[in-house]
């Protein structure tokens, strides 16, 4: 029997192709769907979790409680000591990048050297020399480079193009950096701006800096000390597992506190956050969730309409067929089983090579992205002139569930019309 | 010294004070009546004793933040209220930092830089070095009786010395603190403690004057700690190692020009 | 269709309310601001104000508010928070802000300032409603005062821009205490009333330009949304269509054998087609509309987005606009009937014999 289904399916390549080719397509278009808003989702929270929060963030509570002040002297000493027990603690994926925050005055100098515009600025301290590049390409300082080029050598600086122009700031000009060093001393430094960036965030461009984590180290007296540590986890991690990476983490890092590193001070307390913990992240994915729950209600019912339409089109197209059967005695139950049974199998293989279609599209979108240059050359933001998708089990199941529901659902709905027909027209409708 | 010509305040607060001071003369048995209290001449007194047209002095800030003390050490050249010019001697990192100011402005030179900053308007208002002062209030170094009217509050034990307090009311609207308290020994014309209040009354800062030494024809205090007593556990102080009043200062003191390596 | 015009709605709904927000509880119909004030450089604020022109002045309080915004710091716990107040007219009707809690208090103030903050302030600063904590400013003349301030509410402010790092008072109040009798940052209008003398006027747009940049990219999802929305609709007129003509080719070899040939009858299929998409439009307003109303009643609550940064958090209500339903409308009937053409070409190479007996199409 089963045997005689598959032959039936696959020998008639009507009965088979077009609701195949339709639940392929819908499954494929939900998983495309869905890992695109997720990328969308993902890609939002991934700026912030590059531009300021990691994924996870290893930051002394003292400083995470006083953000606001930039109190570098509540900033995590032993920056090694802290780096080997993080790769050595968490999941070797993750990778660990040290950060400095820190706040001064910029003040640029007129040809005299005497003040000729000051401002409060805010910044980071980050690696930019070092031969890997990685923070450079997270942070996508290359597009992101307005005028100028990048920092080559130690007391470079990259300016956000605002505050440039507000300050009246030149490409190879020099600035001075004066501010407090983390013991409250004073910290003063001159950079040269050797390019601009446009972050396309307004408060971002209007004050901030960049320069190198050493240098800022330097600067600011802070010998083997930062301000944070940035967890950043592949892709593929869904941003709902973020929270139990944290959790694990941070079992390890109370063991760590009670045997902490030489130079942490009494009331160091470094914690781990997640980027849900912090910038209201965690209800932004709040509202992500209800936004694709809405879009897969949507999908489900257009789907189920199209595939409703097709068990429609398939029972019409096998209307003899049907006939035929019927007149051989199978009860009307066990033909609607059947053709359920050859549906679902329909729908099955249309889950798996809509999965496949849709789950390497979106697998293109997350690794290659598409690049919307164009569109957004106008704006110029960080990140988002590539748009890129997010796999996730989740995307796939969302996917495959309604593609499934929705075969069967539309060929039962198509099959009622099998009980509609009365087996006395039977032969005159098989004579026509 | 003379304590005459009382400024006449309302009859009702003169009698107050009268009674006053009248039962603090019977705890302290000794001295000085209100009514012999001049306060503007006794705040001048103070002044005098203070200040000097020229002044050197040498000496450490000690910058405590609650977690860490700080020591600076340094050199610096006075002359009136307006001009200033410091050199930092020590620590190492800070030796060389050179702050010079005139009027409301305040430029800054670091060897590091080897640039000279100008710090003015809003940016004077920044705590100084992560200490209890603004760069506002170390240039605040105005001549009390100069900006401030002054009163006599009350007399009051100060660290078991009989104190005059002077209520000090701005003559400016522009003076940062609008009003101040100063506890003054008459005896020795010297300054105990200074209260510095915001212009709703409300108590802001205070100064401790302690150790005062003979130095030359004054008394002056080795030990001034400040307090900002709106934050927690923070205190900075400042303490002379030598001081030479009416020297001689060059001009160059206070030129732009000495802003170099 | 219905999920076409539904969800581009929604989508507008969402941002309209996030507009609307920023509009209601901040931008207005535009700032008149003083020349060279920057929101984002505190220390130049206190340089950024001056007396708010007559003309400005005269307006209805439906028609602006008055704003001053000054440097401030808490000590809460006695630590250092540097803060922004911001002084708002209490009987301005312009912008809708949560400050109800000021409007009892007398206007002069004596010695606790009233003030208002938003939920997030309130978690970062650990303050809570009842809550007093000490005030420090400098006013007008640069002299330092400070005094207790009690949090009369912690408010939510629709707009998180407006909620950090702000105390919020009556702007009578802050002029007082700061001595700036008159004085304003910028005031914001219901219209631009062209140009003022001594104010320089920011637009909605500039003064949301970031939002509505995040705008623009929702819009861009949107049409891909719509796309495969519409990929799905066509592929389902393309069935039914196919249907159709399999359904119908008796039908079909009957008006050949009566001498109508296969191009009018294509046209007459397209056509049905074409009649029945308009039909679906009309199924759509009858079903859409009764939703529509009934959705717009409820409303989606989404107020678990109450904390989040996106300036939206009631009940998002559809915003349907004409002209963009219009013009979907027409875009989906237009290429319903391409695809309703589609299959209707195989017509054409119908044998009118097999179609008269049912057999054309197998």
């Amino acid at each position: 029997m089963i045997r005689w289904l598959i032959m039936g399916i696959v020998r008639d390549r009507t009965r088979f192709l077009f609701p195949w080719l339709v639940t392929t397509v819908g499954v494929m278009l939900m998983i495309t769907l869905l890992g695109f808003i997720e990328g969308i989702f993902m890609s939002m929270v991934d700026m912030t979790a590059k531009l300021d929060t990691g994924h996870l963030r290893l930051v002394n509570k003292p400083f995470y409680e006083e953000e606001h002040l930039n109190p570098l002297d509540r900033a995590l000493a032993s920056e090694k000591e802290t780096k080997t027990w993080l790769t050595q603690n968490s999941d070797p994926e993750i990778q660990w990048t040290s950060r400095i925050r820190w706040a001064a005055l910029m003040d640029v100098p007129n040809e005299r050297g005497e003040t000729r515009s000051q401002t409060p600025v805010t910044g980071m301290g980050l690696d930019l020399l070092s031969e890997s590049g990685s923070e450079i390409k997270r942070l996508g300082l290359e597009s992101s480079l307005i005028k100028g080029r990048l920092p080559r050598r130690s007391h470079e600086m990259l300016a956000g193009y605002l505050l440039a122009e507000s300050l009246g700031l030149e490409i190879d000009g020099k600035v001075t950096l004066l501010g407090q060093s983390f013991d409250g001393g004073f910290a003063a430094d001159n950079y040269q701006v050797v390019g601009f960036v446009k972050f396309g965030v307004a408060a971002m461009d209007k004050k901030m800096a960049l320069i190198d984590i050493e240098d800022a180290q330097t600067t600011f007296y802070m010998e083997d000390m930062v301000t944070d540590w940035l967890g950043f986890l592949p892709s593929r991690i869904s941003i709902f597992d973020y929270d139990k990476i944290r959790n694990d983490l941070q079992a390890k890092l109370t063991k760590w506190r009670q045997a902490p590193p030489g130079d942490w001070v009494e009331d160091d307390f470094p914690i781990l956050l997640s980027v849900l913990d912090q910038r209201n992240m965690g209800q932004i994915s709040q509202t992500f969730l209800m936004v694709r729950k809405v879009l897969v209600a949507i999908f489900t019912f257009i789907m189920s309409l199209v595939l409703w339409n097709a068990g429609l089109l398939n029972g019409i197209h096998r209307y003899g067929e049907i006939g035929l059967r019927l007149a051989l005695g199978e009860t009307h139950g066990q033909l609607l089983r059947s053709l359920m049974i050859e549906s679902l199998a329909i729908a099955t293989l249309g889950c798996l090579a809509g999965s496949l279609l849709g789950g390497g599209f979106v697998y293109y979108l997350q690794e290659v992205g598409v690049n919307m240059g164009d569109a957004f050359v106008q704006t110029g933001m960080m990140f988002s002139d590539v748009m890129r998708g997010r796999l996730s089990l989740v995307g796939f199941l969302y996917g495959i569930v309604p593609g499934l529901a929705a075969s069967v659902l539309g060929t039962l709905a198509a099959g009622v019309a099998i009980y509609q027909r009365s087996t006395a027209e039977l032969f005159r409708e098989l004579e026509a | 010294m003379k304590f005459s010509n009382p400024r006449s305040t309302s009859g009702e607060v003169k009698s107050f004070f009268a009674i006053f001071a009248l039962v603090l003369l019977g705890a302290f048995g000794q001295g000085a009546f209100a009514q012999d209290i001049d306060p503007d001449e006794l705040l001048r007194r103070v002044d005098d004793n203070l200040w000097s047209q020229t002044k050197i002095i040498e000496g450490r800030l000690i910058v405590d933040n609650g977690r860490r003390e700080r020591t600076l050490q340094m050199q610096t050249w006075m002359e009136g209220v307006e001009r200033s010019y410091s050199v930092y001697l020590n620590p190492p990192r800070e030796r060389g930092v050179k702050m010079l100011k005139a009027r409301s402005k305040l430029w800054m030179y670091t060897p590091r830089t080897d640039r000279k900053i100008l710090i003015a308007g809003h940016m004077l208002r920044q705590s100084m070095m992560g200490s209890d002062l603004s760069y506002e209030d170390m240039m605040e170094d105005k001549m009390l009786s100069r900006n401030y009217k002054s009163s006599v509050e009350k007399f009051e034990e100060f660290e078991g010395v009989p104190c005059v307090v002077l209520l000090l009311t701005a003559n400016d609207k522009t003076t940062t603190y609008q009003s101040r308290k100063l506890w003054i020994d008459p005896e020795k014309k010297t300054v105990l403690m200074e209260e510095m209040y915001a212009k709703s009354g409300k108590l802001l800062k205070n100064v401790h004057f302690k150790d005062y030494r003979p130095t030359g024809d004054r008394l002056f205090p080795k030990k001034m700690i400040f307090r900002d007593l709106l934050k927690e556990n923070t205190k900075t102080t400042y303490e002379y190692d030598s001081i030479e009043f009416d020297a001689e200062i060059p001009a160059k003191y206070f030129s732009q020009s000495i802003l170099k390596r | 269709m219905i999920a076409v015009v539904f969800n581009l709605s929604l989508l507008n709904g969402f941002q309209k309310q996030g507009t609307r927000n920023m509009v209601n509880t901040d931008a207005a119909g535009g700032h008149y601001v003083v020349p060279g004030f920057d929101l984002l450089d505190p220390t130049q604020w206190e340089d950024s104000t001056q007396p708010a022109p007559v003309s400005l002045k005269r307006l209805p309080p439906s028609d602006k508010a008055e704003i001053l915004v000054l440097q401030g710091q808490i000590f809460p716990n006695n630590r250092l928070y540097p803060v922004q107040l911001r002084g708002v007219e209490i009987d301005q009707e312009l912008l809708t802000l949560p400050l109800q809690g000021l409007k009892s208090k007398p206007s002069k103030v004596s010695d606790v300032i009233p003030v208002v903050i938003g939920l997030k302030m309130a978690r970062k600063a650990k303050l809570k409603k009842g809550d007093s904590v000490i005030l420090k400013w400098r006013d007008g003349f640069g002299a330092v005062d400070a005094l207790d301030a009690e949090v009369v509410d912690v408010a939510d402010f629709l707009n998180p821009r407006i909620d950090e790092g702000i105390i919020w008072m009556r702007l009578d109040h802050l002029r007082q205490i700061t001595s700036r009798p008159g004085e304003v940052s910028w005031v914001a209008v219901r219209d631009h009333l062209g140009s003022v003398a001594e104010m320089e006027f920011r637009s909605v747009d500039e003064l949301m330009a970031d939002l509505l940049t995040l705008l623009k990219h929702d819009r861009r999802n949107a049409f891909i949304l719509w796309c495969i929305l519409m990929f799905l609709a066509g592929t389902s007129v393309f069935n039914t269509q196919i249907l159709n003509v399999f359904k119908r080719q008796k039908e079909i070899g009957t008006l050949m054998a009566l001498g109508m040939n296969a191009a009018r009858i294509e046209k007459l299929f397209v056509l049905e087609g074409g009649l029945a998409s308009l039909g679906a439009v009309l199924a759509a307003f009858v079903i859409g509309v009764p939703l529509f109303m009934w959705f717009q009643q409820t409303g989606l609550d989404i107020s678990h987005l109450k904390e989040s940064t996106i300036p939206v958090y009631e009940s998002i209500r559809l915003d349907v606009r004409p002209r963009e339903v219009a013009a979907s409308l027409c875009v989906i009937v237009g290429i319903m009937v391409f695809i309703a053409w589609l299959p209707v070409r195989k017509i054409s190479r119908l044998d009118p014999a097999l179609a008269l007996r049912g057999k054309a199409i197998q």
